[in-house]
């Protein structure tokens, strides 16, 4: 009875993830990245690349004039990427994936596209603005504040 | 050499006016994207720096980004890369002073040089909220102007109304004439960077201090101001003292204007456009003058006119020493009871001593109109006219009499206290 009550402990010992909290990993400001030809935008400073074609496909409906297209990028505290681009209607949020950014929400911000968005890193929100309009603040939930 | 010159100015000129991102939303990426692009320019002037005025101006638009970005601190610090905020600005300082020592230039000419282009920047500014607010106010006096216009013609215009409009009007003056002072301090502060006569700077000195002048719109300022007076003086109609000073400002511009015109002519002398600009000012000088001069003799005949006072018209300093001899002359024979006399001199000594004695005197005999003979001549007339009209007061009589009963008095205790002469 000992011996499989001391199985059973290891067991649970070998098996637990741990867990390194607190954590941040925001970005103290956005990044604007440009695509190459091939779609893929690099970030230096975090070092950090990835393909943008399936979102621009999926917001502008064309993945083929891509080239010197710019997109801004940010990452929220808990590690959330927030993506959008000028005439985007909504606001991309990723999370790390299998070798890959894995979509968990898709935010809608405007029916007639943004002209010229940008995020603002505001610890816990990020918060985005498009010129002269009211900013607003985003969660990878959504808008957690409309503007007045 | 030419062009790097032109280039460092374009450059500074870049970096004095951005930096202050519009008052909307700001986005922290270009925050950060400016800061770093205007390091990046600060560091190709410091290279490129060749003269002592170089390195002033540089250093001072190292303090100036310095002060502008002080407020996103927070923000450079987290997101420049491999050094924060103070260490970036001190490194491009630390450049410029190394630069400095290879071109040879002292710290301390460099420092006295950057206090007069902060100076300059300073007095720039403040040039340019004055004529914004000189501006409002014109435009409030011609608003005002017709509202008192059109309701004194119905009978319903208030003194509140008009006294309102005479405050703005003052104030519009005081600011033309803060105005047309820090237009020349300004460029004072720009000469005085040099430190010497347009004749003995070299090339490089004369492009220098020119780049100065246009990113300072001198020229144009100058014109401004002159312009702006005409106008004030052509939609306002003053009165006295407020139209004596307007002349003193004319006269003091004017003088002002032949000392750094010269200087201005040489500096541009291969610029056909700024030539005529400084042609322009020469001629726009002249209708000020010409318009201050005929609101200045309008001026001094209405002290006399306003109050019904009849003395002959005057357009010049001798008609107007001559008329009021006449006047003084007429009103002393006139044969007429003694209360209206007195009471014709106490009108005429009101516009004396207020207005022209006050305000007007100083200006002829300062522009030349009338000689301080003449002056004198007429204070001597006036207060001979005076002494004509004033009855002895009853205390001098009063006076006199004590006086006299005090020497018979003494003269009595004299005689009284001489021994007699010995009787025989």
């Amino acid at each position: 009875m000992k011996q499989l009550a001391a199985i059973a402990l290891l067991t649970a010992v070998g098996c637990s993830t741990l867990t390194l909290v607190p954590a941040d990993f925001s970005w103290p400001v956005e990044s604007e990245l440009t695509a190459d030809n091939a779609g893929m935008v690099k970030e230096d400073r975090y070092h950090m690349a990835f393909n943008v074609k399936p979102l621009m496909f999926d917001e502008l409906q064309d993945s083929v004039n891509i080239s010197g297209k710019t997109f801004r990028v940010i990452r929220d505290r808990s590690g959330n990427y927030f993506v959008t681009g000028p005439k985007f209607k909504h606001v991309y949020v990723f999370v790390h994936g299998n070798a890959g950014l894995e979509q968990t929400n898709k935010i809608m911000i405007n029916e007639a596209g943004m002209a010229n968005p940008a995020f603002n890193q505001r610890i816990p929100y990020i918060q985005l603005i498009n010129g002269r309009e009211k900013p607003v603040l985003l969660t990878r939930d959504g808008i957690q504040q409309q503007p007045k | 050499m030419k062009r790097a010159g032109s280039m460092l100015a374009a450059a500074v000129l870049v970096l004095v006016f951005t930096g202050t991102l519009a008052a909307q939303e700001r986005s922290d990426f270009e925050v950060v994207r400016s800061f770093e692009r205007e390091s990046k320019e600060l560091q190709k002037l410091i290279d490129s720096a060749r003269t002592v005025q170089d390195c002033a101006d540089i250093s001072v638009t190292i303090d100036h980004m310095h002060e502008v970005y002080a407020i996103d601190r927070e923000l450079l610090d987290k997101s420049l890369y491999g050094e924060n905020f103070e260490e970036r600005i001190t490194r491009l300082r630390v450049q410029l002073r190394l630069n400095q020592d290879k071109l040879g230039v002292i710290e301390s000419q460099v420092s006295r040089i950057a206090d007069l282009e902060t100076q300059v920047r300073a007095l720039s500014s403040q040039v340019e909220r004055l004529s914004e607010d000189n501006t409002q106010l014109m435009a409030d006096i011609e608003r005002m102007s017709a509202n008192v216009k059109g309701l004194s013609a119905a009978g319903m215009a208030t003194n509140t109304m008009i006294d309102s409009l005479k405050g703005v009007i003052g104030k519009l003056q005081q600011g033309l004439r803060e105005r047309d002072e820090l237009i020349f301090a300004l460029v004072d502060s720009m000469f005085m960077q040099y430190d010497k006569e347009i004749a003995q700077m070299g090339d490089s000195e004369k492009r220098g201090l020119v780049m100065k002048l246009d990113r300072n719109n001198v020229v144009q300022g100058i014109k401004s101001s002159i312009e702006s007076n005409l106008r004030f003086l052509s939609r306002t109609e003053l009165k006295g003292t407020d139209l004596a000073s307007v002349l003193s400002e004319q006269n003091k511009f004017e003088a002002q204007w032949r000392g750094l015109g010269p200087k201005l002519t040489l500096l541009y002398v291969n610029n056909k456009n700024r030539a005529k600009e400084l042609a322009a000012v020469d001629t726009l000088l002249k209708a000020w003058s010409a318009r201050a001069a005929e609101a200045y003799w309008r001026g001094l005949n209405a002290a006399f006119t306003s109050r019904q006072i009849a003395v002959s018209q005057f357009m010049n300093g001798s008609e107007f020493a001559a008329n009021l001899t006449a006047y003084i002359d007429s009103q002393m024979v006139v044969e007429r009871p003694g209360d209206e006399n007195k009471r014709t001199f106490e009108s005429f000594q009101s516009a004396w001593i207020e207005e022209v004695r006050a305000a007007w005197m100083p200006l002829m005999v300062s522009r030349g109109d009338l000689t301080p003979e003449q002056q004198r001549t007429l204070e001597e007339k006036v207060e001979s006219w005076k002494s004509s009209v004033t009855p002895t007061s009853p205390v001098t009589y009063l006076f006199i009499f004590i006086a006299i009963v005090a020497i018979l008095a003494v003269a009595y205790t004299q005689l009284k206290r001489r021994p007699l002469p010995p009787t025989s």
